[in-house]
C-alpha cells in the first residue's frame, strides 16, 4: 500500500498525459496521415478517373458534387450527393463520407476545387478517393512552344 | 521509495506512452482540417495569368514561381524566373528552405489546375505560408498571354494596359526560352546558387 | 524559442532575451550540480564520481521526451530543429582529441566557463588553451580539410537509420539511460576514492 502511495504522483502525471494523448487522437480535425501518401497517390494519375472509365466501373461508388452550377456544360449526376465545398467537413457530411461504400468520386466544375478537396480528404484518412475529370488528361500541355531562332544583333538579345 | 527510482519510473512511463503514439506529427499536416478548408475556399490564393504576367514583367523579387512538371517539360519551356520542383519531389527536405520563406509569395503552376492545387494544399497544410496558385496553369498562360490578340475597333486604356502587359510577358517568355542550352544552363546555375544559400546551419 | 510554433510571432529581441535567460538557467544548473569542480568531472573517467553522466543523460532524455510530446500536440515544429551534418572522420577524430583534453584538463568547454565564473584559475588557463586550439585549427584547416570533410552522411538521425519511429527510439534511449545510471552506481561503489570524494 505504501508503495502505491509513493507512486501516486507518477501515476497521476502519466494518467494526465495519457488522457491528453487520447483527446488529441480523437480530435477529428487533426490530420493523421503522412503527407507522403498524398504525393504517392497521384503517381501515374491513379487518383483521376475519366467519364469513360466511370461508365465502365463495376464496383460500387458514390459521386460527391462539391460545386457545380446549373450551366449548360456542367454535368449533373442522378444519384450524386451535393455538398458545398465550404461545408465539406460538417458533422452530417462527414457521416455521409464515412458510411459510403466503395469508391468516393469527387466532382466539381473547377478541377482546382476538387484537387483541394481531394488532398484534405486523403489526409483525413479516406481511401478510394478519385477526382472525376471531363477531359482525358487535364495535366497535358495543349500547346507547343516555338523557340524564336532568328539571328539578331548582340544588343537585342537578353 | 528512492527519488531516483521514482524519476526513472516516470521517465520510462512517458517513454512507453511515446512509443505507442498513434501517429507521427512531424510527417503530417500541421494545420487542422477546418483551417485548411477555410484557406482552400478563399479565392485570395488563386492568381490569374495576367497578374502573374505583370509580376514577371516587373521582375518582382518578392515572388517565386514554382514549376511542378517534370524536368524534361521544364527544360522545353517555362515561365521566366521559375524554379523546377517536380511534384513527385515536393516533400524532399532540400526544398524546406524554399517553402519556409514567409515574405516571398510562392506561386505554383503546372500544365493544368490539378497538380498546382494539390501541391498548394500540401504545402499550405504543412504549415508554410504565402502560397498561391496560377489559375489554369501553362495551358491558360499560352491561351491568354502568348496567343491572345485584341480584336475590335476601339481599345480602352484598361484593355491597352492589359494587352501591353501580355505582350511584354510574351516577349520575355519567348526570348528566355529560346536561349541556347548553354546560356540557359548559366541562368539556372545562378538560381541554384541562390537555392544553396537557403540551406542554413553551421556549414 | 524559434521552433515553438504557437509563439513564433515573437520579435527578434524577445527571442534573444529568452535565450539569455535560458543560458543563465543552464549555467546555474551546471554550477549547482557541482560541475565547476574538475575533480568531479575527471571522476567520470576514473569511476569514483558519475554525476556527469547522470546529469547530462537525464537532460538529454527529458529534452527528447519533452520535444516529442510537444511535437505530438502541435506546439513544436520538429522540421525546424537543426540536425547537425554527420562527418564520420571528423566526429571520431574530434571526439578522441576532446576526450583526451577533458581527462587531462578536467574540464570541457562549457564547464570551464562555469568554473571560470567562480574564479578558478585552472579554468582560465583551460579556456585559454581552448582558444589556442581553435586558432590552430583555423590556421591549419587547409591541410586537414580533406580528412575532415570525408565520409559525409548528411543530416542523419539515429531513429531514421535504425528504421524505428521516433517514439520507439525515445523509449529505447530512456531504458538505456536508466541501465547506464544503474551501472554508474555500481561503478561508484567499486572505484570508490573517499580521499577525493570527501574533498569535492
Amino acid at each position: 500500500m505504501s508503495q502505491i502511495r509513493n507512486l501516486k504522483i507518477i501515476i497521476l502525471i502519466i494518467g494526465i498525459l495519457l488522457v491528453l494523448v487520447i483527446i488529441r487522437n480523437s480530435d477529428r480535425n487533426v490530420f493523421k496521415e503522412k503527407a507522403r501518401t498524398a504525393v504517392e497517390a497521384t503517381r501515374n494519375n491513379s487518383n483521376l478517373i475519366t467519364l469513360n472509365q466511370l461508365k465502365k466501373l463495376t464496383s460500387p461508388y458514390l459521386i460527391i458534387d462539391i460545386g457545380s452550377e446549373k450551366r449548360a456544360d456542367s454535368l449533373q449526376f442522378q444519384h450524386a450527393v451535393k455538398i458545398a465545398f465550404s461545408q465539406l467537413l460538417d458533422k452530417a457530411n462527414r457521416k455521409v463520407l464515412d458510411e459510403a461504400s466503395g469508391e468516393l468520386i469527387l466532382y466539381a466544375d473547377d478541377i482546382a476545387t476538387t484537387s483541394r478537396a481531394w488532398v484534405i480528404l486523403n489526409q483525413l484518412g479516406y481511401k478510394n478517393l478519385r477526382i472525376l475529370t471531363i477531359e482525358n488528361s487535364p495535366e497535358e500541355l495543349k500547346y507547343k512552344f516555338q523557340p524564336d531562332t532568328t539571328a539578331r544583333l548582340e544588343q537585342d538579345t537578353m | 521509495m528512492d527519488a531516483r527510482i521514482k524519476y526513472s519510473l516516470l521517465l520510462v512511463g512517458i517513454g512507453i506512452i511515446l512509443a505507442f503514439l498513434p501517429f507521427s506529427a512531424t510527417d503530417s499536416f500541421r494545420l487542422k482540417s477546418d483551417e485548411l478548408l477555410s484557406k482552400s475556399t478563399s479565392a485570395e490564393n488563386s492568381l490569374s495569368v495576367d497578374q502573374v504576367a505583370r509580376m514577371v514583367n516587373k521582375e518582382d523579387s518578392t515572388m517565386l514561381l514554382i514549376d511542378l512538371r517534370e524536368a524534361g517539360q521544364f527544360k522545353e519551356c517555362n515561365i521566366p524566373g521559375s524554379i523546377n520542383i517536380p511534384f513527385s519531389d515536393l516533400l524532399n527536405p532540400w526544398w524546406e528552405g524554399t517553402f519556409n520563406q514567409k515574405n516571398i509569395k510562392k506561386i505554383f503552376y503546372g500544365n493544368g489546375d490539378q497538380t498546382a492545387n494539390c501541391a498548394w494544399s500540401i504545402v499550405t497544410g504543412l504549415g508554410y505560408q504565402n502560397n498561391f496558385v496560377m489559375k489554369g496553369g501553362l495551358n491558360e498562360w499560352f491561351k491568354t498571354v502568348m496567343l491572345s490578340q485584341f480584336r475590335g475597333e476601339k481599345i480602352t486604356p484598361l484593355e491597352n494596359a492589359l494587352y501591353e502587359a501580355r505582350f511584354n510577358a510574351r516577349k520575355a517568355f519567348t526570348q528566355i526560352n529560346s536561349l541556347p542550352d548553354s546560356l540557359k544552363k548559366q541562368y539556372f546555375k545562378a538560381k541554384e546558387i541562390k537555392q544553396l544559400k537557403l540551406d542554413g546551419g553551421c556549414q | 524559442m524559434g521552433p515553438i510554433s504557437i509563439i513564433s510571432e515573437f520579435p527578434e529581441w524577445l527571442n534573444l532575451l529568452i535565450a539569455f535567460f535560458i543560458g543563465i538557467g543552464f549555467g546555474f544548473a551546471l554550477e549547482q550540480a557541482g560541475f565547476s569542480s574538475s575533480r568531479r568531472l575527471a571522476g567520470m573517467f576514473y569511476g569514483y564520481d558519475t554525476t556527469v553522466i547522470k546529469v547530462f543523460f537525464t537532460a538529454a532524455i527529458v529534452a527528447l521526451a519533452g520535444s516529442q510530446l510537444l511535437s505530438f500536440f502541435g506546439l513544436l515544429n520538429l522540421k525546424l530543429v537543426f540536425v547537425n551534418p554527420y562527418y564520420v572522420n571528423s566526429a571520431i577524430l574530434g571526439g578522441i582529441i576532446m576526450g583526451a583534453g577533458f581527462i587531462m584538463g578536467g574540464y570541457c568547454p562549457g564547464t570551464s566557463i562555469s568554473a571560470l565564473s567562480i574564479g578558478k584559475i585552472d579554468a582560465m588557463i583551460f579556456l585559454l588553451g581552448g582558444m589556442v586550439g581553435a586558432f590552430l585549427f583555423m590556421e591549419t584547416y587547409p591541410f586537414i580539410q580533406t580528412i575532415a570533410m570525408e565520409n559525409y552522411k548528411g543530416n542523419m538521425r539515429i531513429d531514421e537509420w535504425l528504421g524505428v519511429s521516433s517514439g520507439v527510439f525515445t523509449l529505447l534511449l530512456i531504458i538505456a539511460a536508466v541501465a547506464m545510471f544503474w551501472i554508474a552506481e555500481l561503478a561508484e561503489k567499486k572505484f570508490n576514492r573517499p580521499d577525493i570524494t570527501s574533498d569535492i
